[in-house]
């Protein structure tokens, strides 16, 4: 694809409950601060892609909802309905098409409005899984028993990569969930999702992510004129894999290794374990942090290869479809501090992976 | 007619930071009725378990997979997939899981079955396996409602007992 760019990130704290804001006051939150961030003003803004859930927000068109706060009046503006990162792919389209110069892309999401495992329900195929009454955390259980069963990594393993996450929280400002837990501690807690204990699946955040994304030109007149590097997004690839639980197996990656490799060739990609200096992944589960680095092509020692969700991941806080677009604004940061030169950021919508999506970003 | 009113002046503004904002939340609950026909394969899947109590995969013509639940198409080979063949009652665990349920359900376990004679894997719950029988590859048996109060959905099988 033709190189765009990622000018800013903005994200709000994750917490379980933000009352003080509506959900389009959320939105707004994060425009105000990527605005305040860049430097940009609306007009400067030619297209805007809002990514939500009208289930989550519990009114259809939850895009038409936050317009007004996202500065989209006037502007051709789309809606993603599945996790943020998706938005890239998105965003990246309406740049390289040539009509736009810039566009916001806008995630929110309030776990705390509605009841996230009973709107998951939803999800389910009305004739062979709902009538039983399955959740997601249901089916975040199903996957970790499939991905134990392999023998690959231990029990243990897998409440190391949650104490790994709280820990790595601790230095995040924004995390929902931090704190210093030893393995053990976590595989005595709470059992969410039989095999699964509290810490190994990811919380239900408020919270909302902005990124402003724009064409090469733009992005080098506005790297020059404030004196920051050129974060260009390099890559973007998607894939969607079988939707019944039973139609594929869950402890494999599924299609995500199909979609780091397209992401890897688009972005001249030969190395990811010595090229990639920093990965954020949306880990629903425990599991998933260790089961989508085999689904990128990285070793199963988290102390191998990239910074490995540096931020503590969805782990530490997971904000609804804003979950994946906060991926893309960890690495974006970390690239734009100097914390290394290329990074890959990672997005999932559907149940337990259905579907992938992986961003490549590079700091010029 | 009564003269207009002198307007009064205006207030000086407050700005919206110095005002003690109370936290409102408007609650509300959105219940809609919802019909959904099961189509050509689901439908004869739930009408042949609620007429003869047995579970049914379609057979891709190419690969010869079976697939339980049944898709129109062999989703490997997108070719249509229109051979019925009998599948279990019996079948091996994949995995199984337990999660609070939801409100006003029992605690249940759920399950990934594949049947005997299935390729793919059907999911559904664990009636009475005691925990430490629990394994990756334990033999199930389906356990079906009776025909007296089977009405053509997914739970009319009831659900999968150790063998």
């Amino acid at each position: 694809m033709q190189p765009v760019a990622i000018l800013g990130a903005a994200q709000t704290r994750h917490v379980a409950r933000r009352d003080d804001a509506c959900y389009s006051e959320l939105a707004f939150e994060v425009v105000a601060a990527l605005l305040a961030e860049t430097g940009f003003t609306h007009p400067r803004i030619d297209t805007v892609i809002t990514v939500s859930s009208d289930f989550s927000d519990g009114r259809t068109i939850s895009d038409m909802a936050v317009q007004d706060a996202v500065g989209a009046a006037g502007k051709s503006s789309s809606k993603v309905s599945m996790d943020g990162a998706f938005a890239l792919a998105y965003a990246a389209a309406r740049l390289t098409c040539g009509r736009y110069r810039t566009c916001l892309v806008v995630a929110h999401a309030k776990a705390s409005e509605g009841r996230p495992r009973e709107i998951s329900r939803a999800a389910f195929d009305p004739f062979f899984e709902r009538p039983l009454g399955p959740t997601d955390h249901v089916a975040l259980g199903l996957q970790a028993r499939r991905f134990l069963a392999r023998g690959t990594v231990t029990r243990e393993a897998v409440a190391l990569a949650a104490a790994r996450a709280l820990a790595y929280a601790n230095g995040n400002p924004n995390a929902h969930w931090r704190g210093a837990l030893s393995s053990r501690e976590i595989q005595l807690g709470p059992p969410v999702a039989d095999p699964l204990h509290r810490f190994e699946v990811a919380p239900d955040s408020d919270g909302a992510c902005a990124l402003l994304l724009a064409d090469l030109d733009t992005a080098r007149a506005h790297a020059a004129a404030r004196g920051v590097p050129v974060i260009r997004l390099d890559a973007v690839a998607c894939a969607t894999d079988r939707h019944g639980l039973g139609d594929r197996d869950l402890g494999l990656p599924g299609v995500l290794p199909q979609v780091a490799r397209a992401a890897y060739a688009q972005a001249g990609i030969t190395d990811p374990v010595r090229e990639i200096d920093v990965a954020e992944v949306y880990d629903a589960s425990a599991v998933q942090t260790l089961l989508w680095r085999e689904g990128v092509g990285l070793p199963v020692d988290l102390l191998a290869g990239p910074a490995w969700n540096p931020s503590g991941g969805a782990l530490c806080a997971q904000p609804g479809f804003a979950t994946g677009l906060v991926r893309v604004a960890e690495v974006w940061r970390r690239l734009a501090a100097g914390e290394g030169r290329t990074g890959l950021a990672h997005g999932m919508t559907g149940f337990v992976g259905q579907a992938h999506c992986v961003g490549i970003l590079r700091r010029a | 007619m009564p003269p207009d009113p002198v307007p009064a002046p205006l207030a000086a503004p407050v700005p919206i930071a110095a005002l003690t904002i109370e936290p409102r939340a408007v609650e509300g609950r959105i219940r809609i009725p919802y019909r959904w026909p099961a189509g050509r394969t689901a439908g004869a899947f739930l009408a042949r378990l609620r007429d003869e109590g047995r579970l049914y995969g379609l057979r891709c013509p190419r690969c010869k997979q079976v697939a339980v639940p049944p898709r129109p198409r062999c989703l490997a080979c997108r070719v249509p997939s229109e051979d019925w063949v009998a599948v279990g009652p019996e079948g091996e665990l994949l995995s199984w899981t337990t999660a609070p349920a939801a409100p006003a359900r029992p605690a249940e376990v759920w399950a990934l079955v594949r049947l005997d004679g299935a390729d793919t894997a059907l999911f559904h719950r664990l009636l009475d396996v005691p925990p430490d029988r629990l394994r990756v590859g334990l033999r199930v048996r389906a356990d079906v409602a009776s025909p007296t109060v089977r009405r053509g959905a997914i739970t009319d099988l009831i659900g999968f007992c150790a063998v």
